[in-house]
């Protein structure tokens, strides 16, 4: 997925963790994190949630727009990474130029052990390692195809065209503790004239303690080449020249 | 709030609650660029867009409006009587301009709006930061 090409369709990676709380949340603890990472991560911004509900009301649905918990986020000076606290979840994410695993890696696992000594959390809830990709096309219309192992069937008695569509599938793993949820589907494309297609493949452990917090790195290797394996077998060849070409 | 607040300051908002994008139907995302996909999705529950993929599209290339457009909408819902907010792209080719409006429709009479509607350009003037009032106009339908 990444150094192979000349111009990959990576927009993202990230490493999500979600905790087994030791104690309730301390207030506190982004701020210790910021105070250790500032250096790399410099700039603080609050991404305060806000989620618009629909609420019946006696003269009829009224929009309601309410504050979700927030988060901080940290981002570089290119604002090309951040890290992301919030209530027992740490999120490293690496946009682009992602500069390969061998970086990313060791990243990732200097700011788990930063926030395992500071937040002092029970266990993990889960843990997802996740490479968002966007395959961006110079037509309107694409044979996904020609470019994707992986994508809607349609039965020939329906249209052939369609506009949006997704697709997701999650394969167990582990005794189904872990699961590779991969997903495809259309976005908005930044030009009316081109076609962009996400494809998602997300590797998470998702039995609560199933890995140890001293186990971390193994298991962000196995992930990875998982990930990895998996990209390559969803794009075709004809999809590998074109980002190989670029 | 000062109008001098930078956009950084601005933070995006996030919404729980599932869009109508295909892709976009997970409650969480910590993806930076699906959430703000997700987000520019998800106001379509507060405002009509009147060309869906062109809106979509230019709030997609504009993200730093994103946290406005809810400070907008929710000026506009305090100041008017239960309005409907649309939003509309409008394009000029030969200046090479594109800008955003947000029209509000209500049921008050027309001296009515236009007294409320300047209120809401007061606030606009004071509050929204002058690179994004180059492109945003907040008018009536």
């Amino acid at each position: 997925m990444e150094g192979k090409y000349k111009n990959p369709p990576l927009v993202e990676a990230l490493c999500e963790f979600k905790f087994i709380p030791g104690t309730s949340w301390d207030i506190t603890i982004p701020g210790i994190i910021y105070e250790r990472i500032k250096n790399d991560f410099p700039e603080k911004k609050h991404q305060i949630g806000i989620g618009i509900t629909l609420q019946p009301k006696e003269k009829g649905i009224e929009q309601k727009i309410e504050q979700a918990p927030p988060r901080i986020q940290f981002f570089n000076k290119d604002k090309t990474a951040l890290v992301q606290v919030a209530p027992d979840l740490l999120v490293v994410n690496q946009l682009k130029p992602y500069q390969g695993w061998n970086k990313f890696k060791p990243i990732i696992l200097k700011i788990f052990d930063l926030y395992r000594e500071i937040a002092n959390p029970k266990g993990l809830k889960r843990i997802g390692l996740r490479y968002i990709n966007i395959f961006e096309f110079p037509d309107k219309i694409i044979e996904l195809k020609d470019y994707f192992r992986y994508y809607p069937m349609i039965p020939e008695t329906l249209p052939q065209s369609y506009d949006s569509f997704l697709i997701r599938t999650e394969f167990p793993y582990d005794n189904r503790e872990e699961v590779l949820i991969i997903s495809l589907g259309s976005i908005i494309p930044r030009s009316p004239d081109i076609s962009s297609i996400v494809l998602d493949i997300d590797y998470a452990m998702i039995s609560p303690g199933h890995i140890s917090l001293d186990n971390i790195d193994i298991w962000l290797e196995k992930a990875h080449r998982l990930v990895e394996d998996s990209f390559e077998k969803i794009i075709t060849d004809k999809s590998r020249d074109f980002f190989i070409k670029g | 709030m000062d109008a001098a607040i930078s956009l950084l300051q601005r933070s995006l908002p996030m919404f729980p609650v599932e869009g109508n994008y295909p892709y976009i139907k997970q409650e969480e995302d910590n993806s930076s660029i699906l959430t703000l996909i997700k987000q520019i999705d998800q106001l379509s529950d507060i405002f009509i867009f009147n060309n869906v993929m062109e809106i979509k599209r230019f709030l997609f290339n504009k993200k730093e409006i994103l946290p406005i457009l809810i400070e907008i909408y929710e000026q506009v819902i305090s100041i008017f009587d239960k309005p409907t907010l649309y939003l509309d792209v409008y394009n000029d080719p030969e200046e090479d301009y594109s800008g955003l409006f947000i029209e509000i429709d209500s049921n008050l009479p027309l001296n009515e709006s236009i007294k409320r509607l300047d209120k809401i350009v007061d606030w606009f003037v004071t509050n929204i930061p002058n690179e994004i009032r180059g492109y945003v106009t907040v008018t009536l339908k």
